[in-house]
């Protein structure tokens, strides 16, 4: 007897959809943008 | 502690920053993202950062955040480089293979105009590694014969050492250090007028420093919280003649390694690169070595479609969302993610629907009330908006 390759997966049970409060997001870039150079220091081991 | 929730974090890109760096790069408003995007998925692995997500969002203006359990020890490791990331990109100088050999032209003229007939008697030896590029591109503008640049010279000889830039003079330093007794030339191909005058202050062996141009010195700012440069120094290992906050100049074979000093772990730490290994040989990632995933977040085709502020990725079967907007990270699980892909990719209601019913075991009538009600909260919060 032939199987069917093409069955439906079996469905998953249903929760109802929530929105999950994770936190607060982070803005790392923050600062960056007037510093510019400042901080920016150059080693050369490699150069 | 790690966050039991996944976090989400903006790592770029300031407009000006990439601005810089797509002009240098000469890449198109669409690429230089994900070529700098590309460059953090692989600073990340390389650096055991385990667990996290790069998301990309082009438009409308591109944005670049991260998602995973991050300790705080990898929470500030993020924060650094993420506000160094930024300059470097303004402090880019690149160089291309093509404006390198032009610069090589420029090079050797220098050096005929300071040595005159003199050169003749030099001998040339090539830092490694992209001094070596250099040389091979000097020797022919030079049309030097083989033995002028193929180890072992004769005792004594005079060299002319070439490499593709120098910055600090460490190398130079150290390669002194080994070498008695001849009369050098340096000639790094890029430098700060600076350290030249640096080298032949404090080098009596060394009786030129040529240079084909100078890079642009920023500031005299200390890093951190250090008071002097001196004390940057005293926090980096090897001689170096002098410190300073050049520009971040690159090459198709080398992106020179920069430094940072991290106040909180009172170290000079190392910045990420900023060029992935398509662009610069140097930063090509081992072959063990796999790249941080990196999405990039689609526009959305369907009905409704993420809001402009909006930033989200697909993490661990469930959806993070960032919003820009209001500073909140949102989750979506099991049936809210499903929800949130059905709405966004599909052209209808009845089409997600659908969609959502092949997936779940639920009636129609409940799941059509749900995902109302889902799309509500939604707009309500500003997170997605009718396309």
């Amino acid at each position: 007897m032939e199987t069917d390759s093409k069955q439906k997966p079996e469905r998953k049970p249903y929760q109802k959809p929530e929105l999950v409060e994770y936190g607060e997001l982070k803005d790392l870039t923050l600062g960056s943008g007037s510093a510019r150079r400042t901080d920016l220091k150059v080693g050369s081991w490699t150069v | 502690m790690v966050n039991t929730s996944p976090g989400l974090s903006i790592l770029g890109f300031e407009v000006e920053a990439l601005q810089s760096y797509a002009n240098n790069l000469e890449l198109s408003d669409l690429l230089a993202p994900l070529m700098l995007s590309r460059a953090v998925a692989e600073n990340l692995a390389c650096d055991g950062i385990t667990g996290a997500l790069l998301i990309l969002r082009q438009a409308p203006r591109p944005t670049l955040a991260v998602i995973g359990r991050f300790d705080e020890t990898q929470g500030a490791y993020l924060k650094a480089r993420a506000r160094h990331l930024q300059q470097l990109c303004h402090n880019l100088h690149y160089v291309s293979y093509r404006q390198a050999e032009k610069d090589c032209r420029v090079l050797a003229d220098r050096l005929r105009a300071r040595l005159g007939d003199d050169l003749n008697r030099f001998y040339f030896q090539a830092m490694p590694r992209g001094g070596m590029v250099i040389l091979g591109l000097l020797a022919y503008c030079l049309n030097l014969d083989r033995q002028r640049f193929e180890p072992p010279f004769p005792p004594d000889a005079p060299l002319v050492v070439v490499d593709d830039c120098a910055l600090t003079g460490a190398r130079l330093a150290s390669f002194l250090a080994r070498q008695a007794g001849p009369r050098v030339v340096f000639a790094p191909l890029y430098a700060p007028d600076q350290l030249r005058d640096a080298i032949q202050r404090q080098e009596k062996r060394v009786i030129a420093c040529v240079s084909a141009h100078d890079l642009e010195v920023a500031n005299d700012e200390v890093p951190g919280q250090l008071e002097t440069l001196e004390q940057w120094q005293a926090h980096l290992p090897g001689k170096r003649y002098w410190v300073g906050n050049p520009e971040h100049v690159c090459f198709p074979w080398n992106e020179p390694d920069t430094f940072f000093w991290n106040a909180a772990s009172a170290r000079a730490e190392k910045n990420w690169h900023i060029l992935p290994g398509e662009l610069c040989l140097k930063n090509r990632l081992p072959e063990q070595i796999t790249p941080v995933p990196l999405q990039i977040q689609p526009d959305g085709d369907g009905l409704f479609k993420p809001a402009e502020h909006v930033v989200y990725g697909d993490y661990e079967g469930g959806v993070v969302i960032g919003q820009l907007e209001d500073g909140r990270v949102i989750g979506l699980e099991n049936t809210a993610a499903a929800m949130w892909r059905a709405l966004i990719s599909s052209a209808s209601i009845e089409a997600a629907v659908d969609r959502l019913q092949n997936e779940y075991m639920v009636d129609e009538t409940a799941l059509t009330a749900d995902l109302h009600d889902f799309i509500e909260k939604l707009l309500g919060r500003g997170i997605i908006k009718e396309n």
